[in-house]
């Protein structure tokens, strides 16, 4: 295979010097295309900030920035997880939009790269990679959150080629907005739990399909309840063979460790724009002091990043180091939060109380804190399971 | 910058604890219930096997060990507290580029005054510097951490920023194999003592505190790592895995309830070893003098 596009070759080290060089060759590229309105996001509506952060996904295509790690024959830069962690971080620092098409990008398109059919493949990836088709991700239902096996959603053959798809999904990310749903529903009433689910690539625009908003907490409406009432799914949009649904939803091994890997650098991301607002906000206050204790926290979140990183590619028992990733970015963005509210900072005001609210999130959706740590009690741990009565 | 140790490295740095750990069989969780000959006898296979040069041709050699190398082996030395200047020694051989036997440590500024680590073990040299040599002018400095057995001086050690920062990142290494033992035992201890008829394990609350435990064990080595690597706040990630460190021992005392607040289990060694070093860390932040 050709070097990568950018004619940087793969950088599979950190002790490359061409790390330098790329995050040099990003952060000028950055420096020129962020948009200057994003600044100003907090008196935006949530339309306005919609369409920035869908323009956004565009130019990132244009610049080559999406699918930073996907093969190039799938239209992706065949670059790796040294380079993706390099972006994010300069995005943050950047101040850049944060990207709209997460589901897109980084759950059904890495499955379809892998599990998809060639005509899936040429269906779909290019459009998730240039922003034209944003995806929801259709899992969670009210009685199937953690317990995620107990999906009721149900597709049925209904005549040649087709499912038809009757059932109940709730936080539903960017369900208003989607195009496609990368979505979970079983296809067997008969078949035991674990092996009775299907994954679909279903079109949201279609009879028998209702979203409902969720209002949330902050007043805005980024999850809805989406009702399926009949609405059809080809068979040709199956992903994977019928029944194989929970082994494409539920990640093991290496993806499920990209994943989580790709989730915290999301964040990580984030965390490092706000620590630099904060950072106006404490100058010269006795704050400054817990900005550097929060700053050294979001560098430690990066190295653990880094260490994942290096030990996935390595094949090493990397799942110790990732288990906890969440745990720590969920409780730092929330201490971050807190802090700027702190500070009473009459510029920021609006920024902080938005953000405090928005970051509550962050110790809940992807599994709370406390099953964050249940996992690593059960699955680092190896401690003994909950007597339960 | 580097973010693992060489593959190839780990075996050595086991082997180095599997060397600390007979030297800590004596007692069973730290120095003060070794044989009293214990150190010395540490010492002497420290120094015929070499350990003590390991890391003094790592400016020169493509294969010696770097300084991340170096914290492995920092870590692995740290999960026992045997009571001799093993880490000030490794620095002081690979700075001057010498594998001579010589114990060395290093005075660095407390509130308590120039303090420095083993400073009365027989034999020691304390680093100076381009001034006067600190000389010992107490011992011991006080009896809160026997495992590091300091003493005060009348100067401290003149380090290099480059100095400073390596002997922070392997007393914070030393500290998160501290860490990580206090752990293993408290997962262990949970694994088997009951309470109101269940394994005290199965019990969410202790389950979490194990959980954040290994969460702030994995931290607390990713930020040595990140010292290692050199950047100018170094030193501040030296102290911020002592920090965590420091959490990880205590929750381990509560992990292990009322026996964990005994004399005799020991892991207090561990708390008052990992608050020295968090003070000794913070004499380097402060910064010697520029050379």
């Amino acid at each position: 295979m050709m070097a990568g596009a950018a004619g940087i070759g793969r950088i599979r080290s950190f002790e490359d010097p061409r790390v330098e060089e790329f995050r040099a060759r990003v952060a000028g590229w950055l420096a020129a295309h962020v948009p200057a309105g994003w600044a100003d996001r907090f008196s935006m509506s949530e339309d306005e900030r919609t369409d920035i952060r869908r323009a956004w996904e565009r130019t990132l295509w244009e610049g080559r920035y999406t699918g930073i790690s996907w093969p190039e024959k799938f239209g992706g830069r065949g670059l790796g997880p040294i380079e993706e962690l390099i972006f994010f971080q300069e995005a943050g620092r950047a101040h850049a939009p944060e990207e709209l098409n997460v589901i897109g990008k980084h759950v059904a398109g890495p499955s379809i790269v892998i599990n998809g059919t060639d005509e899936q493949r040429a269906r779909y990836l290019p459009t998730i990679l240039s922003g034209e088709e944003i995806w929801c991700e259709g899992y969670s239902e009210p009685d199937a959150g953690s317990d995620l096996a107990s999906v009721q959603t149900i597709a049925e053959p209904d005549g040649d080629g087709w499912y038809r798809v009757t059932g109940h999904k709730i936080w539903t990310s960017n369900a208003h907005l989607a195009d496609r749903c990368w979505l979970l529903a079983r296809t067997s009433r008969e078949l035991r739990r674990h092996h009775n689910l299907s994954m679909f690539l279903l079109d949201m625009h279609q009879d028998g399909i209702s979203v409902r908003p969720i209002r949330q907490l902050t007043g805005e409406a980024h999850f809805n309840e989406v009702f399926f009432d009949g609405a059809r799914v080809s068979r040709s949009d199956l992903v994977g063979e019928e029944h194989e649904g929970w082994r494409l939803a539920t990640l093991r091994g290496q993806r499920a460790g990209r994943q989580v890997i790709t989730g915290a650098l999301r964040r990580h991301m984030l965390i490092v724009e706000w620590l630099d607002t904060l950072s106006h906000c404490v100058a010269g206050r006795p704050a400054a002091s817990r900005h550097r204790a929060l700053s050294t926290r979001a560098s430690m979140l990066s190295w653990q990043v880094a260490r994942g990183t290096d030990l996935l590619a390595r094949d090493e028992e990397w799942f110790p180091v990732t288990s906890v990733l969440q745990m720590w970015w969920s409780e730092l963005m929330q201490e971050i939060t807190e802090c700027g509210l702190q500070q009473n900072c009459a510029e920021h005001r609006a920024h902080w109380r938005g953000l405090h609210l928005e970051a509550l999130a962050a110790t809940i959706y992807g599994g709370t804190s406390q099953i964050q740590r249940n996992v690593v009690a059960s699955r680092v741990l190896d401690l003994p399971r909950e007597v339960r009565k | 910058m580097k973010v693992s140790a060489a593959t190839d490295f780990l075996p050595i740095a086991l082997e180095l604890g599997h060397l600390a750990a007979r030297y800590a069989e004596g007692g069973e969780h730290g120095a003060a219930d070794l044989p009293a000959d214990a150190p010395a006898r540490a010492w002497m296979e420290l120094t015929e096997g070499g350990w003590l040069g390991m890391g003094m041709a790592s400016a020169d050699a493509a294969d010696a060990p770097g300084l991340l190398e170096l914290a492995e082996a920092a870590r692995a030395w740290g999960r026992h507290l045997v009571p001799v200047p093993f880490v000030t020694t490794l620095l002081g051989c690979r700075w001057r580029g010498s594998a001579e036997p010589t114990a060395m440590t290093c005075a660095v500024s407390t509130p308590a005054g120039p303090l420095a680590p083993f400073a009365a073990w027989p034999g020691i040299e304390i680093l100076g510097g381009a001034g006067r040599v600190p000389r010992l002018v107490q011992m011991p400095a006080d009896d809160f951490a026997p495992s590091l057995a300091t003493g005060v001086c009348d100067a401290v050690s003149e380090l290099s920023p480059r100095r400073s920062r390596e002997l922070a990142t392997l007393w914070a290494a030393e500290t998160i194999g501290g860490a990580q033992d206090v752990l293993d035992r408290s997962v262990a201890y949970a694994k088997q003592r009951s309470a109101y008829g269940q394994l005290i394990g199965s019990y969410q609350a202790v389950a979490h505190l194990l959980a954040e435990m290994h969460r702030d064990t994995q931290f607390g080595w990713s930020a040595v790592v990140w010292a290692a690597q050199g950047g100018g706040d170094a030193i501040e990630a030296a102290q911020a895995a002592i920090d965590l460190a420091a959490d990880v021992i205590r929750g381990g005392i509560q992990v292990h309830g009322g026996i964990g607040f005994t004399w005799d289990l020991g892991l207090h060694r561990y708390l008052r070893h990992a608050i020295a070093l968090a003070e000794l860390t913070a004499g380097l932040a402060q910064g010697g003098p520029a050379s």
